[in-house]
């Protein structure tokens, strides 16, 4: 009897978190907090272990597996995992976007999203749909929180606030945009606002032809770093 | 050194002179560089470069040096690379109006400094540069130290810490009240009068003009939502026809696109050089109708 062969992957989702490292355990590795230290006595205990080369790119490479993967990639590679990415010479307070498998078994899991963002968590959420094949990428999503104040059939006229901001800003622009062709749909479990029936205020994921024609700034994570545009580009 | 072996190296490196125990690791590190007490000195290496006649190599000209502690702009010895200064902007056009870049073969500036691109002052220079020499100019968004050079210059695998003036200019407050393609915060209303228009002949469409006469416009208008303008980015189709509604001026015009087989039109209230603003329809039948009456000129 032969062994079942896994199916391949279908999607992997990360998490935005802001991160002081605390540790460098490798050239990749490190262990850092999910806040201002000075706001956890500089804790050991509180310290989240990653390896930062554990990421998609690492996967599309063969050098892990799907249930291997920590993080997102480096904006390089169209991710927003800022922090690192070697050390000593990386960046040491940054953004880490942790897989979510990974994320939730952690011993110890900071709270999603950090009280500091302001935000939504969907807005810090960005999904990677792989192709078939589980061997490429076949789209990314982005998400956004959104108000749909008019239809036009699948068109829908959204009010797009700039992630991160949606708890304490105004929203950025509205934007006639077409979600039965951008829009993760709704029956995936991540877009909640939509057309028809659905509700008309919440989440929406685009890919990355419906965030590149916002052209809004990336959340900034933690706060006071800078941003970049969606979606970032693969060098 | 001679500069003939300075102009093949990839990077042109430029140290500033008063070495701290830091800088001064770095200028050990550093195989091919250039040490200058400031501006005046840059200047005449450069001139002397450009005798060399040496062949344009492609390289980037690296600035290293410490960042200014109030605005964090690099400085080269007492000379702060601030673009809000005159004379630093006129040091950088000057290289421009001479094309000494090009003419070293240098595609794009580094300032190589703690947080060069950690203050608006920095960033606001690094774009303002960039705007001067018509070159990429990047600047740092950590701290640098000896541990990020070798002897070729800032190590490739630290690149990550720079941040370059495209990336720059794409960047947004979020804070700002519009999204960076100058999208309303909120849906726009159609003002018909505040329309730009124009003669018929200014603007010939390369599709299907119809002229609505001042009854019809009014009809067509009325099935128009008139408070659900947005752009609509990524909006390839090309019109089915371009609809010429007459404006308070005789003989001139306002421009819509019909789209999408009625189910939309678009106006462009900010002119043609910026993003129509697409409203729905509410009949698009009535609307085909109405546009049947309306004879077809094509350019």
């Amino acid at each position: 009897m032969t062994k079942p062969k896994p199916s391949p992957p279908t999607r992997s989702i990360f998490y935005g978190f802001g991160a002081w490292v605390g540790r460098l355990d490798g050239r990749t590795a490190c262990a850092w907090w999910a806040d201002d230290p000075s706001n956890l006595g500089f804790d050991h205990g509180q310290l989240i272990k990653t390896d930062l080369a554990k990421n998609p790119a690492a996967y599309l490479a063969g050098s892990i597996s799907i249930d291997q993967l920590e993080v997102d990639d480096a904006p390089a590679g169209g991710g927003l995992t800022k922090l690192g990415p070697t050390w000593p010479t990386g960046s040491t307070i940054n953004s880490v976007w942790l897989e979510s498998n990974f994320y939730d078994h952690l011993p110890r899991r900071p709270a999603f999203p950090q009280p500091f963002m302001n935000c939504r968590g969907y807005e810090l959420t960005t999904i990677i749909e792989w192709a078939p094949d589980g061997k490429s990428v076949h789209r990314r999503f982005w998400g956004f929180h959104c108000e749909i104040t008019a239809e036009q059939g699948p068109l829908a006229l959204c009010t797009v606030w700039t992630p991160g901001t949606s708890q304490t800003q105004k929203p950025t622009g509205s934007w006639w945009i077409d979600l039965a062709a951008h829009a993760d749909p709704i029956a995936n479990g991540f877009t909640t606002a939509g057309t028809g029936a659905a509700p008309k205020q919440g989440a929406v994921f685009l890919d990355a032809f419906g965030t590149r024609g916002l052209a809004l700034a990336a959340p900034k994570v933690p706060p006071y770093q800078g941003g970049q545009l969606l979606p970032l580009p693969k060098r | 050194m001679p500069h003939s072996a300075l102009l093949a190296q990839p990077h042109l490196s430029v140290i500033t002179g008063d070495a701290d125990p830091e800088l001064a690791r770095i200028q050990e590190l550093l195989e091919h560089k250039v040490v200058v007490g400031g501006r005046g000195e840059l200047e005449e290496l450069l001139g002397r470069l450009l005798g060399a006649n040496a062949p344009p190599t492609p390289k980037t000209l690296d600035l290293i040096g410490h960042s200014t502690p109030d605005l964090s702009v690099l400085a080269i010895g007492a000379w702060a690379i601030d673009a809000a200064s005159a004379t630093v902007r006129a040091f950088f056009r000057e290289l421009a109006d001479l094309e000494v870049l090009p003419r070293l073969g240098i595609r794009a500036v580094r300032l190589l400094g703690c947080e060069t691109a950690g203050t608006a002052a920095g960033r606001a220079t690094i774009c303002k540069l960039s705007e001067i020499l018509g070159a990429p100019v990047l600047g740092t968004r950590q701290m640098l130290s000896a541990a990020h050079y070798d002897a070729r210059g800032l190590k490739d695998e630290c690149r990550h810490a720079l941040v370059s003036s495209d990336e720059l200019r794409g960047e947004r407050d979020p804070g700002a009240p519009v999204g960076s393609s100058g999208a309303s915060p909120y849906p726009r209303l159609l003002d018909i009068d505040a329309l730009p228009s124009s003669p018929l002949a200014a603007h010939p469409p390369p599709w299907p003009r119809r002229i609505a006469t001042a009854a019809i416009a009014r009809d067509l208008l009325r099935l128009v939502r008139r408070a659900a303008g947005a752009e609509m980015p990524g909006l390839l189709d090309a019109p089915s026809c371009e609809l010429a509604l007459p404006s308070s001026k005789p003989g001139w015009y306002h421009a819509a696109h019909v789209l999408r087989d009625g189910e939309l039109l678009r106006f462009y209230p900010d002119g043609t050089h910026r993003p129509g603003v697409v409203y729905p329809v509410d009949d698009p039948r009535a609307l085909r109708e109405l546009l049947d009456r309306l004879p077809a000129i094509t350019a």
